[in-house]
Parts: structure tokens; C-alpha cells; sequence
């Protein structure tokens, strides 16, 4: 049960105001093998800001002399950048740590071609300066990668020429190097007639690729627009322009820790396919992905899956064995992939595919289980979506690779497995890797958080979400390795059950509080998130969250009628877990407690008295907000506050409806201070609730 | 007196009951039922009946009606052994209290018809020799020469035994233009005015039309021919001079240009343009500005506009991306000039992600097979189905059998969420696809309204059986498919279809020149329907470049095409007429800077100002009723008062502020404002107007304005003529 979702929005990125944050970054890109300066916008950035990336390059922090009209100092910070002779052409992600805590990451792109910035997106430029053919910008060189933005619904539009017969590409990167802007790509004839045209291309996730051959020497016109002409704070893009080879595939998807996999790239000008090798063997343990670069190449490196399961890309007589990861390709349209699976009856087994959710693949998989008499058991990807709590919107419903849970039936030895896509298509594209594994009950768990600041004395909060994958019931999260003086609470998934109206009720979120006791220190590092489950067989499953990396929201066009609710823009490939430093002392601090329990209705319901508690300095709310996780049939009431607003109480009463098991509470509240409001969080607390339930079934 | 009146027919009846002929429901007593309205929407044929009895609307269902007469009440409306006393006689007699009042005498034939059949125990009769099969009706065609001027006409029903009876009486008769030709109580039609209709003739689900033609009687018709330029003028002239319509001449050049640039790009041509046009002593500079202006790009935004109506393109139903995603998909099927066929070809067998292949989108406003289906009928072949989801067409011979045949085409095509926001994955579904009757649950195969060719081969039944409907709907020999298509782009370039509305062809609503349709029609087909094609062909007709100017022979014609009619231009053509008088784009926040109104892709972007006050669909249907063409009270008040002409006019950067710091002399301005606004230069006497008004003392700048701002609020502004 969540009071106040906004307010906790709020809270989710940084707990503390001084920590810094990272807003933009000038420029985006660099040209192997040329130092650059860079320099970081943002706020909090003044207090000896260092950089930390997986770049290899030094950063070396310059004075920039201020300029009249500048913006003030500790908003921008500037690092004279050497890239080492073994950084490559990439993604890399770049954050700011300071003595008062880690910021967000932006990233920043390596490329091999020289760099330029947009005219239109200079300091201090006008806005729609070349929205128009007559006002295009020229550029005359190439190969190059042009930096530029879109403020909105605008239209950036280049002047280049081109000769008869000339083939270069032209490509944009943005969605893959962190940018919000879903880019769309033109090329116009010096009359503006449109010659090509491309959205999403293959092999580049969201941005589009054209690889044109000018049809006469000329002049020509190579537009970039939003695909919605959406607002968006990430709105940079890079327009890479040459005669470089790329490819649309990979194949296989993914490969085993610890080995070096000979991989195909095809499509575009790699053609029929370039052999190349992934190098997994010195890759970390925790790594769940790596980066598959095209030789020789100016393209960016495509993500490559990594796993410590047998994996294999023939399987012998079509037989697959548990465990193991079967890479394979959906060749032509209308194929269907079919595996045989040697079982017991009673075997437990989960499928699991990755495809589209490694953004090389086009597959929308369905996979389906049939048993020896050819009788269908069960198919995934191919039914209605869940109307959970994440997908209200009809058109901002989305959905993942499949996966599938089967019990072998009585008298089955063998089942098939088959693999499809859902509107029968095939190709180079449809590649995939299909997991199978002993374990009827499981689930992964995501951070909502990707970092946290914790302040010294003080509480900070995370969210983080549960994927159930036939595993419905309670999941406690723990974090192993705390710094020393640090406490971590809550972290309780409820079970999932369908009630007495046959309705679901949907738990897949934990929120965690790290508490700091004062005066106690540590450097920044990753800390591990576990989750853990008592399965129904009585056997205990652990899961380790993965971190989003980074997280970029993306706006939907605001000034449109309906609004797609968009999907925030994560990196789970950066393979981070949870960084967190200390931040500055709190300011202020919450607490809540329970004050007692009260029996109603002869046992059938319970009011829990709660008292809370702020501390420290500036205006406080007029009361707090109380979020009781995961919890149905629970109502938050009589809140009442003392005069000064540092303290009050409430209660919490369950009904008879209300599920029986072990729940955590929170309250928190917005402090004014003289520079903003500091939001304040109190650490978790847990309350049980005893029978009273009347929940009819669960699946576990 | 109930007893007197049963007691004495009964004996009446008992009499001649042993030679009476045999009488069954099928062929004798359904035919009555629908005739004195006991199957009529407002009575016993409504959705729920009337007072607990339910018959099938206008008795498309005979077997149901049938049992409803015999089960319904527990079988209490005949009285077998005393045939008089039954409901069904003494109710509509009024013998007995009837919320339908009096629907025949107890001494009428109609009495002594189903007083016969409940006697001979209320025989259903047999489908195949009591239904029937056609119906003729004589004469072929009725010629009235002058309105006031009545003929007869006889109907004849043929049943599946070989037997005829005349069914004049029991027919049911309308006329698809009653102020024209009406229907007389005895079988007879009248001339009301000089025109041609069509009556529609119904009997027990059988239908026969007879065309109706009243002459101009005015003495002293002596046809003028006038040039000819292509086809379509010699088969409009056939026609006219049937009627003793004289059509009107060409319109002049300036006119031609505007009425030309708005139609094929929804745009005003530009001052220096018509200035060039009319200088150009060319004989050949019509058909040649049409050929540029069907070239330009404005020209492709246009045509994406209208068929981003008709396909319903909204973010509404598709999203932000999809909506954009699905213009380009129509644009770049504009500008390729795809082949129709090929275009309506490739949305129905649309699969796979909705981003990746923008047609799918398609699939994604009506979603459901019904509507898919109403929808692909009432656009692509100017179909209405959706009556026959309930009951038997009422003026078509569609059944609701074939209502869900048809429906069946699509009942395999499965919709579900994709990976990114916005998109979807259009599939076949491998299984539980079934149409299902809404009556018994029977499953319905899918069938084509009509064969479109000499096979007859069923389509298939798998779940890709749209593959098929593509095919059929698409067939150079589908009946309906390209005669639609050429009958509504006609429309857009007349304001009326030959037949019309666009978008229900029927029996019953015939073509005001079918040899003209036919001929169309073949031309398409045999250019590979090539609308590009097409719109050429028509742009440069002489019937097409008509003036609006009327002469006494044509002045009361407005259905075959003997003069231009004035129409209100569309939203966007008004707001885009709007920017190019004044000078100053609009601006939608939602789209980059100068994008034009005909180049917005969803109806939401602007939404609740001008272009909704003047018109412009929402796109929640396939209909182009839509789109409102009217002048409404608000809509006048907006031109006179509102804030888009007056800042338009006003605007720093206007036309009129350009003109005056550029010094441009009286003349010339003047001549620009009526250039920019009605496309024409002014006359003598509007220009002697002008210059007078521009030298008042109130400011040059201002006189300007006011003159600007009266010509965009003239009928010559907001109508294309």
C-alpha cells in the first residue's frame, strides 16, 4: 500500500542535496586517440569532483577561466582527458565523486572519427537555427561525428555533398549512448524530397542507419528528428557520418564465462558475415554481459550475453540437456525451432529466453512445451499480458522475453520445446538464446536505485523489483556487504495470491533503508542486494539484484492528447550493482514506531498505533506519508500531528481480508531548508499480520 | 360482437375451406406480416420487441419469426380449432386491445389469408419451393417526361418451385429521392422534379430497383457541344443532353489554378504563380500545372491527410510513435505512387511489429474482427456491413449470415504489446479463432460477400485466411474494389460522388451515371490502379474544369456534374489558405516550426481550436461524414471575432507589415491581397475600392489589414468554386 508515489520519486535517486549530480556532458563523444577536455554540468560539483570511470583514460581536473554570463562554478567542473592506447570505441560510463558523496552516471561515447558540435547546441547559440533546408548547416567534412540536440519538436537539418555513386553511411547514436531522443533519420535531395528514410534499424536498437549511395553529385540534406518530437532533459544525439562498416547481427547472442566465442557479424556492410571472437575469459565473475565489437569498425560494440550454464548452438538429435543455454536463430520466416527434453514425470522445469531484452534480436518469442503425444502443456509470449500496476496504459504496456514453468505430467518421459516468434518472422534478426534449467520456482530482482548517497547520521532509501518467475511467495532482500556502521532494514517482498474476488494481488516491490550512525566513515563501493526465498520443496533460493546502471527518464510528447508513459533508459550492461558513498551529516532525520496493538472484533482485524519523530533543522511537513509495502486491505488513519509538525501519529488497521504475513512500513516527509527541500525518510519497519486472512488460493 | 364477428367469417371461411389453395408462412403469411409493419422497427422488429413479442427486423428471419408465432406464449396466438379466435387475427383486427392499432379489416384478404393458415394448421411451408428466388419488376425503367407525370410498375416474385405471383401489393416500395420521384398508395411512381432516381423494391429479402428518369420540360432545349476532353466529358454529356441539361463553360484560369492547387495539395497557389499562369499563352499550361502540381510535395501531405482519416491515424489508438510511424508508411505510399491495389494489399496482410512495419497499424484501431471488418468493407469497397451484425440488411440483400462470414476473415488476427512502448506485435493466432454465430454458436467460415471470380474455390479456414480477403478485396475483378475507389476520389474532386455517399453503395443508392462509373472504373483497372492516374484524368476533364457559373438548363442540376459546386474548403486547407493570404505560419507547439496543418499527423495536436471548429475529423471513424463541411454560426463568429484571422492579419511579420516597410506601391499591394487571398487579381472596380481604401488617413498599414481581413472572411476565400 503506497500513500504518496511522487514523493517517493523523489527520494529514489540521491537522498541528499549536496551529494552531486550530473546533468550533462560537453561533449559527448571523443575521437580515439585525441585528448579532449571535458567538462561535467550539473550542480554540487565543486568540492574537489574527481572523475571514476571504466575509461581507460586520465582525467585530469583544469580551471576553466569563468566568462561573463557563465554559470556558476559549482555547477561545471572540467578534466583534461588522455584515452590510453588500449581504450576502444564505446560506451563508457562517466560519474562524479566528490568528498559528499557519488553522482549519477552519464556516458560518453569513443569513437574513431573526428568530432564536431552542432552549431545550433554551442554555448549561448540561438534555438532553430537549422530547422529548415534554407537554414541547414553546412558540414563539410567526413568522415565525422556531429554532436547536436533536439529541444523539443524541432527538426535539425545538415547541408552535405555528395558524388554519383558515393556510398557512406549515415548513423545515429543516441538511445545507445544514454540520449532520452528515440531519433529518426532523413535524407532529402537538394530540392527536400525525401530519399531514405529509417526510424529503428537493425542491429542499432532505437536509431536509425542508412547506408546511402548518392544518386549524383550534389548537395543533400541529412535531417534528425525525435520520433515524437518529445521534450526530453537527455536530449543530445550523435550523427556519425562516413564510410565505415557496420553490422545488423550477432550471432550467437551470448556465450560462457571464461571462454573465447567465435561469433558471425552480418548484415549491412559486414555482409554475408565476418568471423570474429568475444573474449569471455577474463571477464568478472558477476558480469552478466559483455561487449562484441565488429573489427575494425567505427560502429559501437553490440551487447553480448554471458552466462555459466552449458551453452551450446547445435544441440545433438534435436536433444536438449538440463541444464544448459541453447543459442540458436530463427533462419526464415514461418520457422519453428523444436528441441527434445528428456524428463521424469514430475520434473520441474523453467524456460527461458533472451532475445529483444539484449536489444540484438527482433524475436518476439513464444515458446511452447509439448509432451510425447505431440499434446500442447503450455506455451509463454503468446497470451494476454498481466494487467499489473506497471501497465495501466493500454499503449505504454510493454512486453519481455518469454519464459515458462512446467511440471512434467504423470507417464511423460520426454517433452518437446519449441521456439517461434509470435508473428512467425525469421532472419538474421531473430537469433535467441533459450535457457533451460531444474527450477520450477524463481525470480531476478532489478535495482530501482542506481546509487545511493547515504547521509552520515541519516537514512537513505531504495526500491527494487522483483521479476517472479513461478516463485509467488515471500522474498526477503539482505545486503551482505554493509560498510562498517551501517544498518540496512525492510527489504520484504509479500507473496503474490489471488483473492476472494479472483483478482491477483501484485507484490514485486521491496524498499530497503541504509541507516548511518554519526561519525561513522567509509569510501564509496558497490554494495551486494540479495534476495532470498523458502521455496515450497523447503529448499532456500538466493538472487543478487543487477543495478540499472544508469537511469534516464524519458518523456512522452506532453503536448499530445494521449501520452505514452515511457520506459525510463537503463544500462544494465555497465553490469553494476549498487554504488553508494557517504554523504554529508543529515539535516534532518526520521523515526517511526510502533506503539502498540489493539485486537478488534474478537481477533478478526488489528489497529497498529505508530508514533514518528523528526529531528534536526528547517520547516517540517505538516505531516508524513506512509507507505505500508505490498500490502492489501490495510488503512492508514488518524493522523494526527503535533503543533510544531515534529511529531505525531497514526494507525494502521487490517481487515479480515488482510493477508496474514510479514509487512514493512515507512513514513517520510519533505524538510524546507534555505536552499530547497531535503526529503527525509525513516528507516524501515516491520509488522506482522496474523490470521483474519481469507485469501482463497495461492500458487505456491 | 367479438363472438358475431369470429362465428359468421368462420363460417364464411368453413365453407370454402375444403378447396381453399394451401397456404403456408413462407410464402403467404410472412409477406403480409412485413407489409402492414408487424416486422417494422418501431413495432415487433425492434432489437427487443414490442409488449413480449420479438420478430425479426422487416422479417429477414422467417424461421424465427415463424416459431416466435408459435411458441412464444405457449403457443397461445392461434386457436386452431376456432381460427378466429386467434391472437394473430383479433389482435391486428383490433378485435382485442392492440398497442399497433388496426393493421388490417377482419374482411380484407390479408384476415382471409392467415385465417386459412391457422386452419390448415399453420404450415411453415418448404425453403426450397416457398422462397424466394428473384424478383422482377416491370417496366425496366420508368421516363417521365415532365414532373407531375405518374407510371405504373408491376413487381413479380419468382419462388424456387419455378411459380410466379405478383407482389405488387405486398412489396415494400422507396425512392432513394422522394422530392424527385415518389411513390404513389397505387403502385404508381410520380415526377416531382426533373432528375433521376431510383426505386427500391424489397419482398421477403429479395430486392429489384427500378430507375426513374422525369425530363425537363422547358421548350426551346438546342444542345451546344462543347469541347470534349476526354472521356469522362463525353459520357457527361450523354447524359446532360438526355436530361436537356446544357452544360456549363470552363472555368477561367485563375479560377482553374485555385480550384486545382486546393484539390490535388489543399493549397492556395502563390501570387507570382497565378500571376505566371495567366500570362502563359500556353494551350497545354492546364494539363501541365496539374502534372507539377500533382509532382510536389504538398500534393503527397494532402493525400496522406486524407487517407490518414480513412485509416483512422491517431495517437488515440496508436500511440505516439505508431501515429507517426503510420503517416510515413501512407506518405511514402503517396509519394512511390503505389499501385491502390498494392497499398490495400499490404494493410490487410500487415503483420509483425507495428514499428518495424508501420501498416500493422492498421490492425490496431478497430482491433476486434467485427469492426475490422466493417471497416475494410466501408472503405476499401463502399460497403456498409454494419447493419447485418444484427439482422438482414435492411436495403441491401447482405445478410447477417454473411455479416459474420465475412467477419471471419479477420477472426484469427491477434494484437499483443511488443518489447518497446507503443509498439505491438500483429500475428495470426495458431489457434481458438473461430467467428462464432451470436444466435447458435455455429462456427462461420469465411465466405466473400460476392465471388470475384469464375473460381469458386471456398477460401481457406486456417488462421491465415486475410490472405485470402486481401486477394478477393484487392481482385481486379471484385465488383466493388475499384468502382469505390474511383467513385471516391470523384468525390473529392466534386464534392459528391456519381454515387453517393461514398461509402455506402447499395441497390438502392445507385450511380447518378453508371456508364460513367463503369468507364472510371475499367480505366483504373486497366492503369493498375494508378490513382495518380486517375486524379490526372479527371483534373483534366472538361467536366471537372466547369465553371460555377449556371445557365437556365443547368441551374437545378446538382447530381450530374453540369457546373461546379462551391465547397467550404476543409479545416486544413482553411487554416493553410489562412497562412498563405496573411504570410504567417501557425504555430502547433506540438510540431516543429512551419509545419502546415495538412502536415499534422494526429487530430489531437491542436486540439478544441480552429481546425476542430471548422470540421476536422477525429478520426473515430472510417466515415468521410466525419469530416463536417458546414458553416455553422460559431464558425462565422471564429472569422469575424477570432483571434487566428486577426493575429494572422496583424502579425509583425505578416504579409501586410512585409509590404508596407518594403514601400510596395497601392496597386501592387492590393493586387497582392487579392492574389494571396482569393488567387485572383481584382477587377477594375475592386481595385479602384482598394486604392480609395488604402488612402484613407487612418494608416496605410491599418486600411490593409482591414481590407486583408474582409477578403479571407468573403465567400471567395473560404469556398472552393
Amino acid at each position: 500500500m503506497k500513500i504518496s508515489a511522487a514523493f517517493l520519486i523523489l527520494l529514489a535517486p540521491a537522498a541528499w542535496a549536496a551529494a552531486p549530480v550530473l546533468t550533462e556532458l560537453q561533449p559527448r563523444g571523443a575521437e580515439l586517440g585525441r585528448p579532449f577536455t571535458l567538462t561535467v554540468v550539473g550542480q554540487y560539483l565543486g568540492d574537489g569532483a574527481r572523475v571514476t570511470s571504466t575509461l581507460p583514460a586520465a582525467f585530469t581536473p583544469v580551471v576553466v577561466p569563468p566568462k561573463p554570463g557563465m554559470m556558476q562554478m559549482d555547477r561545471t567542473a572540467a578534466f583534461l582527458v588522455e584515452l590510453k592506447a588500449d581504450a576502444k570505441p564505446g560506451v563508457y560510463p562517466i560519474r562524479i565523486e566528490t568528498a559528499v558523496g557519488i553522482s549519477n552516471v552519464l556516458l560518453l561515447t569513443v569513437g574513431t572519427f573526428p568530432e564536431v558540435v552542432e552549431e545550433e547546441s554551442q554555448p549561448y547559440s540561438k534555438p532553430n537555427r537549422n530547422d529548415s533546408i534554407e537554414t541547414a548547416e553546412a558540414v563539410r567534412a567526413a568522415p565525422v561525428t556531429l554532436n547536436g540536440t533536439l529541444r523539443g519538436a524541432e527538426r535539425d537539418i545538415f547541408r552535405i555533398s555528395g558524388k554519383a555513386g558515393e556510398r557512406r553511411v549515415f548513423e545515429v547514436e543516441a538511445r545507445r549512448c544514454g540520449s532520452a531522443v528515440d531519433p529518426v533519420l532523413r535524407i532529402l535531395d537538394g530540392s527536400g524530397k525525401q530519399l531514405a528514410r529509417a526510424d529503428d534499424s537493425p542491429g542499432a536498437g532505437l536509431d536509425p542507419r542508412i547506408d546511402f549511395t548518392f544518386p549524383a553529385e550534389g548537395f543533400y540534406y541529412v535531417e534528425v528528428t525525435d520520433a515524437r518530437f518529445s521534450t526530453q532533459a537527455q536530449n543530445f544525439y550523435r550523427l556519425k557520418m562516413g564510410a565505415y562498416t557496420y553490422a545488423e547481427s550477432i550471432f550467437p547472442l551470448g556465450g560462457p564465462r571464461g571462454k573465447q566465442v567465435s561469433v558471425t557479424f552480418s548484415g549491412g556492410r559486414a555482409g554475408a558475415g565476418v568471423a570474429s571472437t568475444v573474449d569471455l575469459s577474463k571477464i568478472d565473475p558477476r558480469a552478466a554481459f559483455a561487449l562484441a565489437s565488429l573489427p575494425d569498425s567505427g560502429a559501437l560494440p553490440m551487447v553480448f550475453a554471458v552466462s555459466d550454464l552449458p551453452e551450446m548452438t547445435k544441440s545433438k538429435d534435436g536433444v536438449l540437456p538440463v541444464p544448459s543455454v541453447m543459442n540458436a536463430r530463427l533462419d526464415s520466416p514461418k520457422e519453428v525451432d523444436r528441441y527434445q527434453v528428456k524428463v521424469e514425470p514430475g520434473d520441474k522445469l523453467l524456460f527461458e529466453l533472451q532475445a529483444r531484452d539484449l536489444g540484438t534480436s527482433r524475436l518476439e518469442g513464444v515458446i511452447t512445451v509439448y509432451d510425447a503425444a505431440g499434446k500442447k502443456l503450455d506455451s509463454a509470449g503468446d497470451k494476454p499480458l498481466p494487467e499489473d500496476v506497471f501497465a495501466v496504459q493500454g499503449t505504454s504496456r510493454t512486453s519481455n522475453d518469454p519464459f515458462l514453468n512446467v511440471t512434467v505430467p504423470a507417464g511423460v518421459h520426454q517433452i518437446a520445446v519449441t521456439v517461434e516468434d509470435l508473428a512467425l518472422r525469421g532472419g538474421p534478426l531473430y537469433g535467441y538464446r533459450l535457457i533451460t534449467r531444474r527450477q520450477a520456482e524463481d525470480f531476478t530482482l532489478s535495482l530501482g536505485s542506481p546509487y545511493l548517497n547515504v547521509p552520515a547520521g541519516g537514512t537513505a532509501m531504495m526500491v527494487i523489483g522483483a521479476d517472479r518467475r513461478g516463485w509467488d511467495g515471500p522474498i526477503q532482500l539482505t545486503v551482505p556487504n554493509l560498510p562498517k556502521g551501517v544498518t540496512v532494514e525492510g527489504g520484504m517482498i509479500p507473496r503474490e495470491f489471488i483473492d476472494a474476488n479472483n483478482t491477483r494481488s501484485f507484490n514485486r516491490r521491496a524498499v530497503m533503508t541504509l541507516t548511518a550512525a554519526t561519525g561513522v566513515e567509509f569510501a564509496p563501493q558497490d554494495l551486494e542486494v540479495w534476495g532470498e526465498a523458502k521455496l515450497s520443496d523447503g529448499t532456500v533460493l538466493k538472487r543478487r539484484a543487477r543495478g540499472p546502471g544508469l537511469l534516464v527518464d524519458v518523456n512522452g510528447a506532453t503536448a499530445q492528447g494521449v501520452v505514452d508513459r515511457q520506459r525510463s533508459l537503463t544500462a544494465p550492461w555497465l553490469d553494476m550493482e549498487l554504488p553508494v558513498a557517504l554523504a554529508e551529516i543529515a539535516q534532518a532525520t526520521l523515526e517511526v514506531h510502533e506503539s502498540g496493538v489493539k485486537v478488534m472484533e474478537e481477533g478478526v482485524r488489528h489497529e497498529y498505533s505508530y508514533t514518528w519523530k523528526l529531528r534536526g533543522k528547517g520547516m517540517p511537513p505538516k505531516n508524513v506519508e506512509v507507505d505500508v509495502v505490498g500490502v492489501r486491505d490495510v488503512r492508514v488513519i488518524d493522523f494526527k500531528s503535533a503543533d510544531d509538525h515534529m511529531s505525531g501519529t497514526f494507525a494502521a488497521t487490517t481487515t479480515k481480508a488482510t493477508d496474514a504475513g510479514h509487512y514493512n512500513l515507512y513514513v517520510s516527509g519533505k524538510v524546507k531548508m534555505d536552499d530547497g527541500d531535503v526529503a527525509v525518510v525513516s528507516p524501515v519497519i516491520s509488522f506482522d499480520v496474523t490470521g483474519g486472512t481469507t485469501s482463497v488460493a495461492s500458487s505456491q | 360482437m367479438l363472438r358475431l364477428v369470429s362465428s359468421s367469417l368462420l363460417c364464411a371461411f368453413a365453407l370454402g375451406a375444403a378447396e381453399a389453395p394451401k397456404v403456408t408462412f413462407l410464402r403467404d403469411v410472412a409477406p403480409i406480416l412485413n407489409k402492414v409493419g408487424c416486422t417494422s422497427g418501431p413495432c415487433h422488429g425492434a432489437a427487443k420487441g414490442k409488449n413480449g413479442f420479438k420478430l425479426s427486423l422487416r422479417g429477414y428471419d422467417p424461421q424465427f419469426d415463424y416459431e416466435a408465432l408459435l411458441y412464444d406464449l405457449a403457443g397461445r396466438r392461434f386457436n386452431r380449432a376456432d381460427p378466429a379466435r386467434s391472437l394473430m387475427l383479433s389482435k391486428p383486427t383490433q378485435q382485442v386491445a392492440h398497442g399497433g392499432g388496426l393493421r388490417f379489416e377482419a374482411t380484407s384478404d390479408y384476415y382471409k389469408t392467415i385465417f386459412s393458415w391457422i386452419a390448415q394448421g399453420v404450415p411453415y411451408g418448404d425453403a426450397a419451393t416457398d422462397t424466394v428466388k428473384h424478383l422482377d419488376v416491370e417496366p425496366k425503367e420508368a421516363i417521365l417526361k415532365q414532373p407531375g407525370d405518374v407510371a405504373p410498375f408491376h413487381v413479380k416474385a419468382t419462388y424456387g418451385d419455378g411459380t410466379t405471383r405478383d407482389v405488387t401489393r405486398e412489396a415494400n416500395v422507396d425512392s432513394n429521392i422522394p422530392n424527385l420521384a415518389s411513390v404513389e398508395p397505387d403502385a404508381k411512381v410520380k415526377g416531382e422534379r426533373m432528375g433521376e432516381a431510383t426505386l427500391l423494391i424489397r419482398y421477403q429479402g429479395n430486392y429489384a430497383t427500378l430507375p426513374v428518369t422525369v425530363l425537363n420540360p422547358q421548350p426551346g432545349f438546342a444542345w451546344k457541344q462543347l469541347p470534349q476532353h476526354n472521356y469522362i466529358d463525353q459520357l457527361i454529356d450523354a447524359k446532360l443532353q438526355k436530361l436537356k441539361i446544357q452544360p456549363s463553360a470552363v472555368v477561367d484560369d485563375a479560377g482553374f489554378l485555385r480550384r486545382a492547387s486546393l484539390d490535388l495539395t489543399g493549397q492556395l497557389p502563390g501570387p507570382e504563380e497565378i500571376r505566371g499562369f495567366i500570362a502563359d499563352p500556353s494551350k497545354t499550361k492546364r494539363a501541365k500545372v496539374i502534372d507539377k502540381l500533382i509532382a510536389s510535395s504538398a500534393y503527397v501531405d494532402h493525400w496522406t491527410l486524407k487517407w490518414g482519416d480513412l485509416l483512422q491515424n491517431s495517437t488515440k489508438y496508436l500511440g505516439e510513435k505508431g501515429a507517426y510511424e503510420f503517416r510515413e508508411w501512407i506518405r511514402d505510399s503517396v509519394a512511390s505512387r503505389k499501385p491502390y491495389d498494392k497499398m490495400v494489399h499490404e494493410l490487410l496482410t500487415s503483420y509483425g511489429s507495428t514499428d518495424e512495419n508501420p501498416a500493422a497499424n492498421f490492425y490496431r484501431v478497430t482491433r476486434d474482427p467485427k469492426p475490422t471488418m466493417e471497416k475494410t468493407t466501408q472503405v476499401f469497397l463502399g460497403v456498409r456491413m454494419v447493419c447485418a451484425q444484427c439482422h438482414d440488411h435492411p436495403f441491401e440483400r447482405w445478410t447477417q449470415n454473411q455479416y459474420y462470414e465475412m467477419a471471419s476473415f479477420f477472426s484469427a488476427v491477434g494484437i499483443r504489446p511488443g518489447y518497446e512502448v507503443g509498439e505491438e506485435i500483429v500475428y495470426d493466432q495458431r489457434a481458438d479463432y473461430d467467428m462464432k454465430h451470436p444466435k447458435d454458436g455455429r462456427v462461420m467460415k469465411p465466405k466473400f460477400l460476392v465471388p470475384a471470380s469464375l473460381d469458386t474455390t471456398p477460401p481457406p479456414t486456417d488462421q491465415r485466411r486475410r490472405l485470402a480477403y486481401a486477394d478477393w478485396v484487392t481482385s481486379k475483378t471484385n465488383p466493388f474494389f475499384a468502382k469505390s475507389t474511383v467513385n471516391r476520389v470523384w468525390s473529392y474532386f466534386f464534392g459528391r460522388g456519381i454515387i453517393d455517399p461514398v461509402d455506402d453503395i447499395r441497390a438502392s443508392n445507385p450511380p447518378s451515371n453508371p456508364a460513367l462509373l463503369d468507364a472510371l472504373t475499367k480505366d483504373f483497372i486497366d492503369h493498375n490502379f494508378d490513382i495518380v492516374y486517375l486524379m490526372r484524368t479527371i483534373a483534366n476533364s472538361r467536366t471537372y474544369q466547369a465553371g460555377i457559373v449556371t445557365n437556365e438548363w443547368n441551374a437545378k442540376d446538382i447530381d450530374n456534374f453540369s457546373h461546379a459546386i462551391p465547397r467550404r474548403l476543409s479545416a486544413e486547407e482553411l487554416m493553410d489558405a489562412l497562412a498563405q493570404a496573411t504570410g504567417v505560419r501557425p504555430v502547433f507547439p506540438e510540431a516543429p516550426p512551419e509545419t502546415r496543418a495538412e502536415q499534422l499527423n494526429d487530430p489531437h495536436i491542436g486540439k478544441d481550436g480552429f481546425l476542430d471548429l471548422f470540421g476536422r475529423p477525429q478520426r473515430e471513424s472510417a466515415c468521410e461524414c466525419e469530416r463536417r463541411s458546414d458553416l455553422s454560426l460559431p464558425q462565422a463568429l471564429n472569422l469575424v471575432n477570432g483571434k487566428t484571422i486577426s493575429d494572422a492579419v496583424a502579425d509583425s511579420s505578416a504579409r501586410i507589415a512585409k509590404a508596407v516597410l518594403s514601400g510596395r506601391a497601392d496597386r501592387d499591394l492590393v493586387e497582392d491581397l487579392y492574389l494571396a487571398s482569393l488567387s485572383r487579381p481584382p477587377n477594375a472596380a475592386e481595385l479602384d475600392k482598394g486604392l480609395q481604401y488604402l488612402k484613407s488617413d487612418a494608416g496605410r498599414a491599418a486600411r490593409a489589414q482591414d481590407l486583408l481581413w474582409a477578403l479571407v472572411n468573403s465567400k471567395a476565400f473560404l469556398y472552393n468554386f
